[in-house]
């Protein structure tokens, strides 16, 4: 019996890698690529993701291989859904903690690959760092320059009307 | 800062691979490092330039600054999606601290098209809280619901929330007599109002208790709608004056419809925090830790909530 399809992915700094096809197409990203090009034996370039972060991408995707893919129609005011969305499974938990900096280059791969689970995944902890923080902790946080003068700051902490729009 | 230290030379070598400009698929991360980088240099000059004066002892905090220069900022980089992902895992609370920290973020937040972020915040948070009236923007909703400051000075930790004029004040505030106004000292208080009692007959008013006969105004309020009600008047179109007046008593009788079901729904945290505490205090003197009852059982009433 022959083994599972396979394809190869070619990170941004030249590293090979062989998986699974299924384990591949959980980047809708690939997946469209596969479609579009037909399986052939060149290895497909991600010019955006480099071999540690592709490297750990491919675990997550190889760990999810055989989940459903996620409903699109999900209604997000039913409780169950809304419930859901801010868990993150324990597996997922210890998968994303890495460094800072590994963290925000996952969620840009997930971003550009489109794997949307894994970029839910990112952004939940991402959202995870900011919760209880004050500006001038999420500013350090997130390497944010504050633009606003004292005057400003002062002056947008008890404005709240939308901004005009432009 | 977290995860300041130790990671420093896998940062910069990273922070390099990904700035490689990429084609298609993915335009705001192809388009934002140049921008990002021009506005690193800037902020990290700034910071050595004010470290020469400090001599050695400032020497650490410029390192920290420029470690801190190549961690780069997310939300430059992130698709406009993703940013909004961050934003619908986040509290009110969150979201309101988030649009204090930059111009960039500001405007996301701050920008009607993100009503649906806020309304998400506001479903996902602990407690169900009333629909945001039309009067108010979902950001102001969320200040008056989850903070507890005051309106007008920095007093923190006010309870009490004057839904008829969807604000906090302190008590301060409240009875300075330069916030708000009673009507019986109006006439003294405003000299300079013209048809002040017409006016004031237009606005919706705050009693310190029910049996109170103490009206309580907003001066600011007052003379904006008695600057809007003298234009009309100049005009010398009666009937334009009597539609203007028709409109004011509409939108005072929503808001007060509005005020009936807030507080209703007060009414009825307050009892619902009354039975989650005999609760509580059942667990714990049955000698669970606070970390077994789990947060949804913690009192974390809006009214004393979270900063």
């Amino acid at each position: 019996m022959s083994a599972a399809p396979q394809v190869t992915l070619e990170s941004s700094d030249g590293e090979k890698f062989k998986v699974d096809k299924e384990v591949a197409e959980r980047s809708v990203l690939i997946k469209n690529m596969i479609e579009d090009v037909g399986e052939s034996d060149n290895p497909i370039p991600l010019p955006n993701v480099n071999a540690s972060v592709l490297k750990k991408v491919l675990e997550y995707c190889e760990h999810h291989r055989g989940d459903p893919l996620p409903a699109a129609d999900a209604d997000p005011s039913n409780d169950d859904n809304r419930k859901r969305a801010t868990e993150i499974s324990d597996w997922d938990q210890k998968f994303i903690q890495v460094d800072q900096e590994m963290l925000f280059e996952i969620i840009l791969a997930a971003n550009y690959m489109d794997i949307k689970p894994l970029l839910d995944v990112g952004c939940k902890t991402v959202a995870n760092m900011i919760k209880g923080k004050t500006p001038e902790e999420i500013r350090k946080l997130f390497n944010i320059v504050n633009d606003f003068t004292p005057e400003e700051e002062a002056q947008i902490k008890k404005e709240n009307e939308w901004a005009e729009d432009r | 800062m977290p995860k300041a230290s130790g990671s420093k030379t896998s940062r910069k070598g990273k922070g390099r691979a990904v700035k490689t400009p990429q084609p298609s698929a993915s335009p705001p991360v192809a388009q934002e490092p140049p921008a990002k980088k021009a506005r690193k240099t800037a902020s990290s000059s700034s910071a050595s330039s004010k470290g020469k004066r400090a001599g050695s002892g400032k020497g650490k905090a410029k390192d920290s600054q420029q470690e801190r220069g190549q961690l780069w900022n997310i939300f430059e980089r992130l698709s406009l999606d993703a940013i909004y992902t961050v934003f619908s895992h986040l509290h009110p609370t969150d979201l309101l601290r988030v649009a204090r920290t930059s111009r960039l973020l500001r405007s996301h937040l701050m920008s009607k098209s993100s009503t649906a972020v806020w309304k998400e915040a506001r479903l996902k948070a602990e407690r169900q809280v009333p629909e945001c009236p039309l009067d108010q923007s979902e950001p102001q909703w969320a200040y008056l619901l989850y903070t507890r400051d005051c309106s007008c000075c920095d007093k923190t930790n006010i309870a009490k929330i004057d839904w008829y004029h969807r604000v906090r004040l302190c008590r301060k505030c409240s009875f300075s007599g330069k916030i708000m106004v009673l009507r019986r000292n109006a006439a003294k208080a405003l000299p300079h109002v013209k048809d002040l009692f017409a006016v004031l007959d237009l606005m919706p008013y705050w009693k310190t208790s029910p049996s109170h006969h103490e009206m309580y105004y907003p001066i600011n309020a007052i003379e904006e709608l008695a600057t809007r009600y003298a234009v009309i008047k100049a005009q010398g179109n009666q009937e334009k004056l009597e539609e203007f007046k028709e409109q004011m008593l509409t939108q005072r009788k929503a808001i007060v419809e509005s005020v009936e079901r807030f507080k209703e729904w007060e009414e009825g945290l307050s009892v619902a925090d009354a039975n989650r505490n005999v609760v509580y205090e059942k667990f714990e003197a049955l000698g669970y830790l606070p970390i077994d009852i789990g947060d949804h059982l913690v009192t974390n009433s809006l009214l004393r909530a979270r900063l």
